[in-house]
């Protein structure tokens, strides 16, 4: 594409970054309120136990404490009530189940009550004084356990056992299709539930008033989800509920789902004072949402040109607690980056008694995309073809039909791999021994959702941008970038603010990829509302039925004015100009990742070293390259440390053993070298700019390329990740 | 709850006195009691390095000192880096390099860096990392922050010779 | 005509068959149609969960989304993300 822009695809310090790097800017735990009090949750030790009796006299007893609350205090749950929040439906009494256990706990740190006391000692005090009778039940804590049967129920009422659900995608004919082929690989691999690790813990500051309004402050994705989940546990309508959003310490899919607002709504309304809660990390690892461990099966044949024939999958995800694995997206990207005719794929929903999974950076899809790709990686030796070749020759394109149904539109599956392909990377010779290169791809959908923005213009010819998307990495300055962009502007000419829910109109969540797509969108179209205002101005002014407006500057009739001189005219020529717009936009453009990764292994410690990485995306259009390079840059440092170190270590008893940062082990900065960035631009169609969204696609590729890498650098294929000494040894 | 006790320290610059149970952390009196938030709560276990402070002379977890600890010690928090309103070179090289995205660790990451280029001027790659594996950053993979901490190195303290 | 597929596990309702050709201008005369064919289908078409394509793109319209003569409507896992 040969158009230029002004602004996009330039580097301007972000809005919100002198409060960031001064401490200036208030994130959840920061709020202080008059009188407000602070909160702790008691969690089960048990993974699986009924609750025989809770006995809160004791902690209600305790000088300090002003509230405790159980389930029982929150309205009961029709059994089959589905909430909307915009996001997909949720079962009401899963999302109240998880809040605060009632009848049974279903796992080692599920909530089962909650004080509110002067100080968070005191109230950690009083929480410890709550007697609870438990009758343990055994417990089950992998997919393939709990469809075996005899396993442990979790849920009574689910029709499987412990399947929630199941998924099925079937496209021509297998049987003829692995007949075809030359070559077959089959390969079954595990992954281990891993958490997003969200630096800032999970927070939320509630007050109800006496006239039954509540006011939540919290860290979150989505201040609306936030608010409409709220609501829903506590039975009162969404307008009863205003949530003004603080700034966020990181997500990644962790901070969609409400834990703590609910609760803090409920010990407020007992308390009659503003109430605080903060998660410990242990809390964040035990009680909140990491994303699923699984088991995934894949098996490909090709035959001797190299063309996939035949591929079928069979994916089991580990939910948690309650239904919703992710393993939908899984099934549907397990071989979405090629173009396959006869394909199956099958996967199963399966609930164990770990904490209730959540998004993490494209959910479902590295599990999936680690058999796909290691197996490619097998059939591209066995074959002896390039494994970024065998890629090519079946990379999907614009029209290549996915199992799931749709055809794509517009994708750069192709323009990745050849990025790799000519990287400097891949070009590079390794450095000697027990080094080993691999590579892989993923796709992510992204997503769209609905978004609204209001641009008001100043008499100076700035512009106020009003949005509702919680900014997790940039977001402020990718918006005013494109209303900047569609009037004329400098980046620094917009003003953001992101505000609360009672202020601007519905705003799904910063998530999905979706916010530099469909915020912007609503961005863009609030500018050109702006944009036809002004000229109607303008045209008021010249007496002139035509303005046109380019490059900031209105002209008719051989008169011009800039976009800040009309702007210093506003009030004489009708009044000020404040425009919004809402979408729920189609168009969303799904974005492929690539990278390269070069290890190295100590064969006698097992202990892997990264030696270079090259991360490769299509943005579509890259609005602020600085902030796409730390998307892909980050979702790769966290692929790295998923294939590698990560995972929830259990025992027996379903009780997590590395709760903390020190034994959960995420890479530090000494643990990866510079991650080297190449942005591909494949524009969206759906979008004015060509944005797809790059915040989830780049964590697909790591897990397989690391297995690949390794097997390059051990002979080894390993089959469990994470691919940690031990599992190197094969110990 | 225990009686409280009298802290007289300096915090940027400015004697600060104020009242605090012997239980609580550095951490929690600089948020809760002091005012300063600034500094971040990651962990409260010491393997995060977002509560990072200047205490006397060495850099801490300020989660694991007790509040009465640092009583006649000069504290440096990340609200002290600034002079006025002039970022430190450290502040502005993190925005000019995209250093952060949430920012919740970029007050440790900045106090710890300033530490580091006052030992090392010219810090290699390798002795930033290693200087820096104290401090987790879930967003950004570390490569921004290393080149951001290396070029203000440079605007602080000159080319390398 | 419309083409709308099932989804693999809904083809229990329809014996086994895979795709249909219905008329109507919209995702819900189409379903009105496959249910008078089908009685009972259309809850397992709309139902949490799923989320409906028309020509290839996820619509937030649901069963209101117009729908062309040689449209595509196919009922997939809905997305969200991270
Ligand atoms: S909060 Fe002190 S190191 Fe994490
Ligand atoms: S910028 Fe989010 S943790 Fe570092």
């Amino acid at each position: 594409m040969s158009t230029t822009y002004n602004v996009i695809g330039t580097r301007p310090i972000r809005h919100d970054g002198a409060d960031k790097v001064t401490g200036r800017a208030l994130y959840g735990a920061d709020l202080q309120l008059a009188r407000m009090i602070h909160g702790a949750v008691l969690r089960s030790p048990h993974a699986h136990a009924r609750i025989l009796r809770i006995d809160t006299s004791k902690a209600e007893a305790l000088p300090g404490v002003f509230a405790v609350v159980t389930a029982a205090d929150f309205p009961p749950a029709p059994a089959d009530k589905i909430v909307d929040f915009g996001e997909g439906d949720t079962l009401l009494s899963s999302l109240r189940g998880n809040i605060l256990a009632s009848g049974k706990v279903l796992y080692s740190g599920h909530a089962v009550a909650a004080v509110a006391a002067v100080n968070a000692h005191v109230a950690a005090e009083a929480a410890a004084l709550i007697e609870v009778d438990y009758e343990p039940l055994p417990c089950v804590l992998t997919a393939p356990e709990a469809m075996a049967p005899g396993a442990p129920i979790l849920h009574e009422n689910l029709p499987n056992g412990n399947v929630a659900e199941l998924i099925r995608y079937e496209m021509g004919d297998l049987a003829a299709g692995f007949a075809e082929a030359t070559v077959i690989v089959e390969r079954e691999l595990d992954t281990a539930t891993v958490h997003q690790g969200y630096i800032e813990p999970q927070n939320a500051t509630a007050f109800w008033s006496s006239d039954g309004r509540i006011h939540i402050w919290c860290s979150t994705q989505g201040s609306f989800v936030a608010r409409d989940a709220s609501a829903a546990v506590l039975d009162v309508p969404v307008s009863q509920v205003k949530v003004t959003p603080m700034e966020i310490g990181g997500g990644f899919g962790g901070k969609i789902n409400v834990y703590l607002e609910p609760v803090a709504a409920m010990l407020s309304k007992k308390a009659g004072r503003p109430v605080k809660l903060v998660m410990s990390r242990r809390d964040v690892f035990t009680g909140t949402g990491p994303t699923p461990g699984s088991r995934v099966r894949v098996k490909i044949g090709v035959n001797d040109a190299g063309k996939i024939t035949a591929a079928q999958a069979w994916l089991a995800y580990e939910a948690g607690a309650y239904p919703g694995a992710m393993v939908g997206p899984g099934a549907m990207t397990v071989f979405a980056c090629y173009d396959i005719e006869n394909v199956l794929i099958e996967g199963f929903d399966v609930v164990v008694n770990k904490p209730s999974t959540s998004a993490y950076r494209a959910p479902g899809a590295p599990n999936s995309a680690l058999a796909t790709e290691t197996v490619l990686d097998e059939i591209a030796e066995k074959l002896g073809i390039d494994p970024l070749e065998l890629r090519l020759r079946n990379a999907a394109k614009e029209g290549t039909r996915r199992a799931d149904g749709p055809r794509y539109k517009r994708i750069g599956c192709i323009e990745v791999l050849e990025a790799m392909k000519a990287s400097p990377q891949y070009n590079a010779p390794l450095p000697g021994p027990n080094c080993g290169r691999g590579v892989a791809i993923g796709f992510w959908f992204n997503a769209g959702l609905p978004s609204s923005a209001t641009l008001s213009v100043n008499a100076d010819g700035t512009v106020n941008l009003i949005e509702g998307s919680t900014d997790i990495g940039g977001s402020r300055t990718s918006l005013s970038m494109q209303a900047a962009e569609v009037l004329g502007l400098r980046a620094e000419d917009i003003h953001p603010t992101i505000v609360d829910t009672d202020s601007v109109g519905y705003t799904g969540v910063t998530g999905g990829s979706r916010t530099t797509f469909a915020t912007g969108l609503a961005v863009h179209d609030a500018a050109q509302m702006v944009v036809e205002q002004m000229k109607a101005r303008a045209a008021r002014l010249w007496a002139v039925d035509e303005v046109s407006f380019s490059n900031g500057t209105f002209s008719a009739n051989g008169q011009s004015l800039t976009f800040a001189q009309l702007a210093a005219q506003l009030g004489a020529t009708g009044g000020p100009v404040s425009c919004s717009a809402t979408v729920n936009p189609k168009g969303v453009g799904g974005s492929i990742a690539g990278l390269i990764i070069d290890v190295k292994v100590d064969p006698e410690t097992g202990k892997t070293d990264v030696l270079r990485v090259t991360s490769v995306q299509d943005a579509g259009k890259a609005i602020h390259p600085a902030y796409v390079e730390g998307q892909m840059q980050g979702g790769t440092a966290q692929g790295i440390g998923w294939a590698l170190n990560e995972e929830y270590f259990m025992d027996a008893d379903g009780d997590m053993r590395n709760g903390s940062y020190l034994d959960y082990r995420m890479p530090t900065a000494l643990d990866l070298p510079m991650i080297e960035t190449i942005i591909v631009e494949v524009p969206n169609p759906g979008h004015p700019f060509g944005v797809r969204g790059v915040g989830e696609a780049n964590i697909v590729p790591p897990l397989a390329a690391v297995a690949n890498a390794l097997y390059r650098a051990t002979g080894k294929r390993l089959n469990r990740v994470p691919m940690n000494p031990a599992t190197i040894l094969g110990l | 709850m225990s009686a409280k006790v009298q802290v007289q320290t300096t915090i940027n610059n400015e004697p600060v006195e104020f009242l605090c149970e012997p239980r609580q952390s550095l951490l929690e009196c600089l948020r809760d009691i002091v005012g300063l938030t600034g500094t971040k709560e990651g962990c409260g276990d010491g393997n995060c390095g977002s509560c990072t402070v200047k205490l006397g002379d060495r850099i801490v977890t300020s989660c694991l000192v007790l509040g009465v600890e640092a009583a006649g010690e000069s504290i440096t928090t990340v609200e002290g880096l600034a002079h006025g309103s002039t970022l430190h070179p450290l502040q502005k090289a993190f925005l000019d390099h995209a250093a952060l995205q949430c920012g919740i660790c970029t007050p440790g990451f900045l106090i710890a860096a300033d530490a580091l280029l006052q030992k090392h001027p010219h810090p290699t790659e390798e002795q930033t990392r290693f200087w820096l594996s104290n401090n987790l950053c879930r967003c950004t993979g570390y490569d921004k922050i290393i080149r951001a901490v290396q070029a203000a190195a440079i605007e602080i303290n000159g080319a390398a010779q | 005509m419309a083409t709308v597929f099932f989804p693999t596990l809904v083809r229990q309702q329809t014996g086994g068959l895979a795709q249909i050709e219905v008329a109507g201008a919209t995702v819900g005369e189409l379903i009105i149609g496959i249910e008078a064919r089908f009685p009972g289908i259309s809850k397992h078409l709309l139902r949490p969960n799923l989320a409906i394509s028309v020509d290839d793109e996820v619509t937030p319209l649901g069963v209101l989304e117009p729908v062309r003569p040689d449209s595509e409507v196919h009922f997939i896992a809905a997305i969200s993300g991270g």
